[in-house]
């Protein structure tokens, strides 16, 4: 009896001191940098891009993780209790976000969609959109001035900073997409199969057609059906190339690649890397470069 | 449209086919030793065996055998403390199962991998894993003709069987491995949540038509895959998932022969 009476006491005392700590914590840091937290890789790589040294950015999904599933822990609401702003992608791709918008105590954190203002590829007459938004590197220009006005607006001293890195990236990500739609122009309406629903965007803004394995969310696996479908277009186009991605199971496109006698190649859809690539200094441009590339190569 | 131009549907049905030869034979035994549930929880405690070896980046498949046997060996373990509540022995390891399976998952990066296994991805089976199936289910046939009368004594009546001069324990104890790695192998390819009823199904459509041990025995092959061939042949003309299909017509025809047998 005695003993349950102690570890009530401890335990009531251990929260009490966890909550003044991170009471604490959260008005010791105001004025300090702008805390960001980001959604899923592309919105971190941004926030990054504009914020530079201004700001602290923290990506909320743990890098390598499947982002369509994921659930927020109860870390992550600790942490976005002492966070300014989360910057999410938006356009439905975060399906927890409402979740997390009534589990958050913070009244001032600031929930920014960085998709506002784009055009968004909707799916047959549904009500539903693709949210890879950021495929189409006109829209990933998009988001970075985006960020770049919510960074201004939350912290209006550093405007012109965040300003010049706007438009110092604006134009390297213009340079890859004038380059690239140079190079695609001989390949209009050419189609490659990709291992999920993802490239819409990418396909739109070079004059491709995408034909994806899985489905938007990247759950379920084909059917007979769908993978015989999927072999005859292959074999009807003259498709040797079967694209995977890290972080699905790539045996599907194995099994079909070796059905059409052709092979298989890496397409990241950038809604994750893995903690390995965003440390040895991979990006959004050099990853969409070597998406880019790989489509190349496989029309030849 | 020859749906056997594809090569995933060549190795889809020979390992379908294959399968259906010894998923049945191990679930005639189960049944009649009321352990009908076994599969299911073998099935979850294999997935659990999935989750750590994706987390160790080992083959998953080797892992998902191990935790099966280990699981298998806990029921049979559980069983005889507790002879008269054979049941429980089940629903314990079945616990232990989902709940390691569900704790483990969420250490597991790629949840499409795990998907994988619980709805099994007969489409795509890879050459290994067709040698692996081919392989344990010659040394299950094998052991299953072996220690055939052996496997009717103790099916029916353990002290009867003790008797009539038979080692329950040993012969308990082989059919226990033989059940765990049958149903790893066969989680893998038609998935761990539909294992079990393929287990079960065709053998109780076989007791409706049935007269012996035997007879009951064919006839469970004979159904079972007459349902694994129904169904990939639908999934392959219809936008339907294989691995339902196959369970529900195999439920369709058991509600079926259960009518004809009310009538006659
Ligand atoms: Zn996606």
């Amino acid at each position: 009896m005695a003993a349950k009476k102690e570890l009530a006491i401890i335990m009531i005392v251990f929260t009490l001191v966890f909550m003044l700590t991170s009471c604490g914590a959260n008005s010791a840091q105001k004025g300090d940098k702008l805390k960001v937290y980001t959604t899923i890789y592309p919105m971190y790589d941004f926030a990054k891009k504009i914020g530079g040294e201004k700001v602290e950015v923290k990506n909320l999904i743990p890098f390598g993780e499947d982002t369509h599933h994921y659930e927020p822990s109860v870390s992550d609401i600790i942490d976005l209790n002492k966070a300014d702003i989360l910057i999410y992608n938006g356009a439905g791709y975060e399906g927890f976000l409402e979740k997390l918008k009534q589990s958050v105590e913070n009244k001032d954190l600031v929930f920014f969609d960085a998709s506002y203002n784009l055009d968004l590829i909707f799916e047959n007459e549904e009500e539903t959109h693709d949210p890879h938004t950021w495929l189409s590197i006109k829209n990933a220009i998009k988001n970075l001035e985006n960020i770049k006005d919510i960074f201004s607006r939350l912290d209006g001293g550093n405007a012109m900073y965040y300003e010049n890195n706007y438009q110092k990236y604006k134009a390297e990500f213009e340079d890859l997409y004038n380059e690239y739609k140079e190079k695609f122009k001989g390949y209009k309406n050419r189609s490659i199969i990709v291992s999920h629903d993802a490239f819409g965007y990418l396909c739109k803004e070079f004059g491709l057609n995408q034909v994806p394995i899985r489905g938007i969310n990247a759950d379920d696996e084909p059917n007979p059906l769908k993978m015989s479908q999927i072999v005859q277009f292959a074999l009807d186009n003259n498709i040797n190339t079967i694209f995977y991605e890290e972080a699905l199971n790539s045996k599907i496109s194995e099994t079909i690649a070796k059905e059409i006698g052709g092979k298989t190649d890496t397409l990241y859809p950038l809604e994750t890397l893995t903690g390995e690539q965003v440390n040895s200094g991979e990006d959004y441009l050099s990853v969409m470069k070597k998406n880019l590339d790989a489509i190349l190569r496989s029309f030849n | 449209m020859n749906i056997f131009q594809y090569e995933f549907m060549q190795k889809a049905f020979l390992v379908g086919m294959t399968l259906s030869v010894i998923i049945p034979m191990i679930g005639l035994v189960v049944v009649l030793k009321r352990l009908s549930m076994i599969g299911d929880a073998l099935s979850h405690s294999s997935l659990s065996g999935v989750a750590m070896g994706l987390i160790f980046g080992a083959n998953p498949i080797f892992f998902a055998i191990l935790a099966s046997v280990i699981s298998a060996l806990l029921i049979e373990a559980i069983r005889r403390k507790l002879p008269k509540y054979q049941e429980v022995s089940i629903a314990v390891v079945m616990s232990l199962g989902v709940g390691l399976a569900g704790v483990l998952s969420g250490f597991v990066k790629s949840t499409t991998d795990f998907n994988s296994f619980l709805f099994g991805s007969i489409v795509s089976i890879p050459d290994f894993e067709v040698k692996l199936v081919l392989g344990v289910s010659f040394f299950v046939i094998l052991a299953f003709l072996f220690l055939y009368r052996e496997l009717f004594l103790v099916s029916f009546d353990e002290q009867q069987a003790k008797m009539a001069g038979v080692n329950v324990y040993l012969v308990n104890f082989i059919f226990t491995i033989l059940t765990a790695v049958t149903v790893s192998v066969a989680s893998r390819t038609v998935g761990a949540l539909i294992v079990s009823s393929l287990m079960v199904i065709p053998v109780i459509c076989a007791m409706q038509v049935a007269k012996s041990f035997r007879q009951t025995l064919l006839f469970s092959i004979f159904f079972a895959a007459i349902f694994m061939s129904a169904g990939l042949l639908m999934s392959f003309y219809l936008p339907l998932k294989p691995g339902g299909t196959i369970v529900l017509i195999a439920v369709l025809v058991l509600v079926m022969l259960f009518f004809i047998k009310r009538k006659s």
